[in-house]
């Protein structure tokens, strides 16, 4: 089929033939069908609905597109689709729904695993006399526990299921077996069992009991056993929704991912939808909110700073190698380059060292020419500085590789008609030339700022959003960009991690970036259709 | 022409559905544990018929560290060739297991156990993830403070092995004698020539540190939550009581006079190794590097007094936990209470691991080596870091208030009060 396309590209219905092409599609798209159809028990299993439909449309996507007659341009984009749906979509998708729900510690499990949780919970016996050593025998009647307490007491019966009733007279009698030194082998007809046997039937020995005066003895190990209460401490109730509480005797009722009882919150708790709580909570919490636009404020100046320094160098140097007297243009090029050949997280730690107020070859320099040491990092306005001139470092050399490529592309002509005209170089540069360029590297400036804005490597390594500000009510740094805010807030949260909170932030950053996106890329268009040709 | 599209679709259909059915058996095979799994995980009663009767290889998963792994896998044939049992030890980094245990055991593929640290155990228990353990009569042959440490609301929650708590390392050469206070420690600084700081301690510099800040905060009676048998409350914060600001107070003034350099980690670490810092506070885990090491003659003493206090350094209890899904409980407590709570598995963890044992058969047995025996006896001065999940308001508040004081920037009992008024606000939320 394929090989066919190009030599008869104005067809209007596709030829249909058996080429190796043709069987070669047929296997692929049928074998991501099979993936499909195999993933949809676990999918069904986990109950993760959506993945489960965007995985479903994509599969129909692929289908279409390699299917249907009418898809030729389908088929070169359905690859993209794919992918842009399941790495930048579906993210979002999740992030926007785990914002509206409680995701934080205590309520990380579902609803059915926490009541299991509960309902395995046993009633502990305090005080002494609860740890017992343990034996356990197999003989006519089943299995049997010899459970002996530290001041001598033994007891010795036939075990039961923990969900049965219990046994009236379960302890059988052991007059005549001496119970005082090592458990002994074997009582009456009962022998006992080795080690590797036990394990063997370890599922069934933990659920069993021994009923004896005062509670029910329970196997802890297989040498140890321990004295409970029968029954179960917490037991749900479907119908109701409720859970009862034996030891306290209240009946808790349910209430946003929490089982409540007498007005306490019981942990754990299960994730639930709660609404737009979290996003109420950033600008209705006055410390969140305070905390959060600071952090905006900074975190704006920072990405604009960055893309105007790097962009400014870059196409100052850009610019200087276009000029005609210039030598030796391939050395600067290749040099120009190596701040963007490092791995930008590497060259930050580097950074990291050099700045050090006390040890930082920086400082030394600085030292040595007669300055004063400068506290890079640990001084508000020093902090700032210090990571734009680094952000300015790793960013400049992709500036200047555009603009280098964007300069070439303007056509002299228009220079020289200008230089004729009499306009000086600074006028031609403003008039001329910087419009133009303006014209093919606006996306990609936006396309930094954004990068930057969100610029959570740089932050965290060069300066973990450090040095702190004096009486945050919110840990907070004065170099804290949204994301890295995001992080502490998630990580760090009053009680444990709030992943919820911290994705209705990150949502609220895709949504600021995304306005700001798209206002730019209007503002382009406006370029474009001034000076575009 | 109209017929094709048709044929087509009709091909690959069938073609499909029989790449369907050839996976199928593996379809079924790899799918249906999963669905029985997540159905076991719910009814606990299923899942113990059904492993016995099918009387399969029990298998137990555990979790740990480099490391750990290497002390586990002496202990761990002992117990296979015993019991049966299958062990599979996992490589997990250790600082990533509290996270991953989190997310893997609910999706039912978690370890049945895991190693961790005693300040894990609120937010884990919280979470529902952690099984209680029960040491029964083999409680006593722990310290206290180390069952202390993993004591969640009343419950116990792990089998601890280590125990890691700051103390004084003293460059020899310089310093012959231990300073018993911080004042002695000024004072044969100012005899020394050529020294860069007196005492190192992470925490300044642009590197946030309230785990080494904490001995200032509990010298003279500061606390972070108040605790009663055990239990924290979160409601009472006592970073800005007089007996944490007295203890800040003391460190504005080694501050200002120059006894204490605005450290972080590395900057308090190098000067020592390089041989211009007589004092360093920290923790045994730098024990293995200094040994390696022959520029600098060192020893390890207790944390000297502060404002006449003794300081309660943190206390960081390394333990062993059960998973609370997993479905070899009894198989687990066996291996733990039976194999590794044990002379021989404390003692070959202790030689693989090399932090300060609490068993105290292995404490006796390693009592002549000092450097042990002295972090040993600075824990048994220390605290437990506080377990519940409030506490992770405490360390980014404390911590940059910590610095900005070592900075310069704010005075001690402002410190003390911006980082119980954070805490504060944080926990009430």
């Amino acid at each position: 089929m394929t090989n066919n396309e190009g030599a008869t590209p104005n067809r209007t219905a596709p030829s249909f033939s058996l080429s190796p092409g043709f069987w070669l599609k047929l296997v692929v798209v049928g074998l991501i069908d099979a993936a499909f159809i195999a993933a949809i028990p676990v999918l069904v299993a986990n109950q993760s609905w959506m993945l489960f439909g965007l995985l479903g449309l994509n599969v129909l996507l692929i289908n279409w597109a390699y299917l249907s007659p009418r898809s030729n341009a389908g088929k070169w984009l359905a690859p993209g689709l794919v992918f842009v749906t399941i790495f930048v979509v579906w993210p979002i998708i999740y992030t926007g729904y785990v914002s509206v729900t409680n995701w934080a510690t205590g309520n990380v499990l579902s609803q059915q695993q926490v009541i299991t949780n509960l309902e395995n919970e046993v009633i502990r016996v305090d005080g002494e006399g609860t740890s017992l050593e343990l034996a356990i025998y197999d003989g006519p009647e089943g299995l049997a526990f010899l459970a002996r307490q530290q001041d001598g007491t033994a007891y010795f019966g036939i075990a039961r299921q923990s969900s049965a009733e219990p046994i009236e007279d379960a302890l059988i009698d052991t007059s005549g077996v001496d119970l005082t030194g090592d458990l002994p082998d074997t009582i009456n007809d009962y022998t006992r069992l080795g080690l590797r046997d036990l394990l063997g039937i370890a599922g069934q020995i933990e659920a069993l009991v021994l009923d004896v005066p005062g509670g029910v003895i329970q196997a802890q190990t297989t040498s140890s056993a321990r004295l409970i209460q029968a029954g179960q401490r917490y037991t749900y109730d479907e119908a109701t929704d409720t859970l009862y509480d034996a030891v306290r005797d209240v009946t808790c009722i349910t209430e946003r991912g929490n089982f409540v009882c007498d007005g306490q919150r019981l942990d754990p708790g299960w994730r639930v939808v709660t609404g737009f709580d979290n996003y109420q909570r950033i600008f209705g919490d006055q410390r969140i909110r305070s905390a959060f636009l600071k952090v905006f404020n900074w975190n704006i100046i920072f990405a604009v700073m960055s893309v105007l320094l790097t962009f400014t160098l870059g196409l100052a140097l850009a610019n200087a190698l276009q000029h005609d007297k210039m030598r030796g243009k391939a050395f600067y090029r290749s040099i120009f380059i190596i701040p963007y050949a490092i791995p930008a997280f590497l060259s930050t730690i580097v950074w990291r060292g050099l700045l050090n107020t006390n040890f930082g070859q920086v400082n030394s320099l600085i030292e040595s020419l007669g300055g004063a040491a400068v506290p890079w990092l640990t001084d508000p306005t020093w902090a700032k500085i210090a990571v734009l001139a680094v952000n300015t470092w790793l960013g400049f050399p992709y500036m200047f590789l555009i603009t280098s490529g964007a300069l070439q592309a303007i056509p002299n002509e228009l220079k020289e008609a200008a230089r004729v005209d009499g306009a000086s170089a600074w006028r031609v540069f403003r008039s001329i030339t910087l419009p133009l360029l303006l014209v093919s590297t606006a996306p990609l400036l936006i396309g930094s700022f954004a990068f930057n804005f969100n610029n959570f490597v740089l932050i965290f390594l060069l300066t973990e959003g450090g040095p702190p500000v004096i009486g945050a009510p919110v840990p907070i740094g004065e170099t804290d960009i949204l994301i890295s805010f995001t992080f502490d807030l998630a990580v760090n949260a009053g009680r444990g991690n709030n992943f919820a909170l911290g994705s209705a932030i990150v949502i609220m950053i895709f949504v600021a970036l995304a306005a700001i996106s798209a206002f730019s890329f209007r503002f382009t268009k406006r370029l474009e259709s001034i000076y575009g040709n | 022409m109209q017929r094709k599209p048709v044929l087509w679709l009709a091909l690959l259909t069938v073609f499909s559905l029989v790449l369907g059915a050839c996976g199928g058996d593996e379809t079924v095979d790899t799918t249906a544990p999963v669905a029985a799994e997540t159905t076991t995980t719910t009814t606990e009663a299923v899942a113990t018929t059904t492993t016995t009767e099918a009387g399969p290889m029990i298998e137990l998963v555990v979790w740990a560290d480099e490391s750990r792994a290497a002390a586990l896998e002496e202990v761990v044939p002992a117990f296979e060739e015993e019991t049966g049992v299958d062990v599979i030890i996992e490589l997990v980094d250790f600082g990533a297991i509290r996270d991953q245990v989190g997310v893997a055991a609910p999706a039912g593929e978690g370890p049945d156990v895991f190693i961790g640290a005693s300040d894990w155990v609120g937010e884990l228990a919280t979470n529902g993830i952690l099984e209680p353990i029960d040491l029964g009569a083999k409680a006593e042959d722990f310290t206290s403070a180390s069952r202390n440490a993993l004591t969640f609301d009343g419950t116990l929650y792990g089998l601890p092995y280590a125990v890691e708590a700051v103390a004084l390392y003293y460059n020899t050469d310089l310093a012959p004698d231990a300073p018993a206070t911080m004042e002695d420690a000024a004072a044969a600084c100012a005899d020394m020539v050529d020294i860069t700081n007196c005492v190192g301690i992470p925490g300044g510099g642009d590197g946030t540190d309230a785990y080494h800040m904490y001995p200032f905060v509990s010298a003279a009676g500061g606390y972070i939550f108040a605790a009663t048998d055990g239990v924290y409350d979160p409601t009472d914060v006592g970073l800005d009581s007089a007996g944490a600001i007295a203890g800040a107070q003391a460190l504005e003034g080694f501050v200002t006079d120059g006894v204490i350099a605005s450290t972080n980690y590395d900057g308090a670490k190098n000067q020592f190794l390089e041989g211009t810092q007589p004092f360093w506070i920290t923790g045994p885990w730098e024990l293995g590097g200094l040994n390696d090491q022959d520029t600098v003659n060192w020893s390890v003493a207790k944390l000297p007094k502060i404002a006449d206090g003794t300081p309660q350094p943190f206390i960081g209890v390394q333990a062993f936990f059960l998973s609370s899904f997993s479905e070899n409980k009894l198989v687990a407590q066996t291996f733990l209470l039976d194999f590794i709570a044990t002379d021989d598995g404390m003692a070959a963890l202790f030689a693989a691991d090399g932090r300060p044992p609490v068993y105290n058969a292995t404490i006796a047995a390693t009592a002549d080596d000092v450097a042990i025996a002295t972090f040993g006896a600075s824990a048994a001065d220390g605290v437990p870091i506080p377990n519940i999940p409030e506490m992770g308001s405490v360390w980014g508040a404390l911590g940059d208030n910590m610095l900005l004081l070592r900075n310069g920037e704010i005075d001690g009992e402002t410190a003390m009060i911006n980082a119980a008024t954070a805490v504060r606000e944080a926990v009430n939320q």
